[in-house]
């Protein structure tokens, strides 16, 4: 959701180790971001913060999970993958790594999906798989939507004709 | 019977005379043994407003040492500080600066910082000022170093993040909090 920015980020781990001199924060043991409704959790959290208080944080886990809910509708799209990457400033999302997406029943996989909440557009691509250097594929699974099938209403009643020719 | 008993007459005034030298020697002997106090845990001297600059191995200040007022104790060299303050002087970073209610200092280094200690790193270019809040603090100022196990609080303009033990090494600049970890970070806009 849009408001996400400008609500404040909760993190909770285990552990943080803070490197005073360069501003890193390395948050472990079940991390948790929490920004609005925005929601990422992993196993370890980098944030590295700029002076003005702007902060860049990888999410790393097995795999580190995504979730948001998508702007005036119900909905959440999740995502996951063995990396994201998230920025407060741009409000952007990368995954990286077996990545997938979900935004109610359409999913897609890649080795790489980048997702601006800002316009809610994703773009996914596969990585040169190292071995057959070919693109890897990437799969998407879009559902049709179902509002456009009609209700089904009750089974129609077919009773043999008596007479032939006549309707 | 008595024959025997007749015997034994003359030993009694050398009893006697024993029994009244054991007698006088109690009543000497405590006079001696003074009122002895290294054994009780009392003060020999005390200062009041008490400043004190520690010299690194080059003779540079490392580290100040304040207090309202220092007691020393003999029997085990410790000091007692009221309201002490401990200032970081490590060069090229920013001034660490460590306040307390009363603080207990062993072997002229080691000190337990008790009662609304406050640890402040003052503002740099890359980060802004950075307060710690704790009740208790085991400091190391001539290594830089402090620690402690109990609940702490971490503020600066743009976050305010809560946990329970935490170490401080001014040498490497790395905190590390130990558990239980909340962070709040204010999104800056």
């Amino acid at each position: 959701e849009r408001a996400d920015r400008n609500q404040p980020m909760y993190l909770d781990a285990n552990t943080v180790n803070i490197d005073d001199a360069k501003q890193i924060s390395i948050f472990e043991g079940n991390v948790r971001l929490i920004q609005g409704t925005l929601m990422i959790t992993g196993d370890k959290i980098v944030v590295t913060e700029t002076a003005a208080g702007d902060k860049h944080g990888t999410v790393t886990g097995k795999p580190a999970q995504f979730r948001q809910k998508r702007e005036g509708v119900d909905e959440i799209i999740e995502g996951n993958g063995q990396r994201i990457e998230y920025d407060t400033q741009n409000e952007f999302l990368e995954l990286f790594g077996e990545a997938s997406m979900k935004r109610s029943n359409d999913e897609v996989h890649g080795d790489h999906i980048t997702y601006d909440s800002k316009t809610e557009i994703f773009h996914v691509d596969s990585s040169r798989t190292p071995n057959s250097g070919q693109r890897g594929r990437v799969r998407a699974v879009i559902q049709p939507r179902n509002e456009s099938i009609p209700a089904p209403t009750d089974p129609v009643s077919i009773r043999p004709s008596t007479s032939l020719g006549k309707p | 019977m008595i024959e025997k008993l007749r015997n034994w007459l003359p030993l009694l005034p050398l009893l006697l005379v024993l029994a009244g030298t054991y007698w006088l020697d109690q009543q000497v002997g405590p006079l001696l043994a003074q009122a002895d106090s290294s054994k009780r845990h009392d003060p020999d001297f005390i200062v009041n407003n008490f400043r004190a600059t520690a010299l690194d191995e080059q003779g540079k200040p490392h580290h100040r040492i304040n207090a309202h007022e220092m007691r020393h104790y003999p029997d085990d060299d410790s000091l007692h500080l009221e309201q002490p303050e401990i200032i970081a002087l490590t060069p090229n970073r920013p001034t660490l600066h460590t306040t307390a209610q009363t603080g207990t200092t062993f072997h002229r280094d080691e000190t337990i910082l008790r009662g609304d200690v406050r640890i402040v790193r003052a503002a740099s270019t890359a980060a802004s000022e950075r307060v710690f809040t704790t009740t208790y603090l085991r400091a190391l100022p001539s290594e830089d170093y402090a620690e402690t196990d109990r609940p702490v609080t971490m503020r600066d303009a743009h976050n305010l993040v809560s946990a329970i033990g935490m170490t401080l090494d001014n040498k490497t600049q790395t905190i590390k909090l130990l558990s239980h970890v909340r962070s709040e970070h204010v999104a800056a806009n």
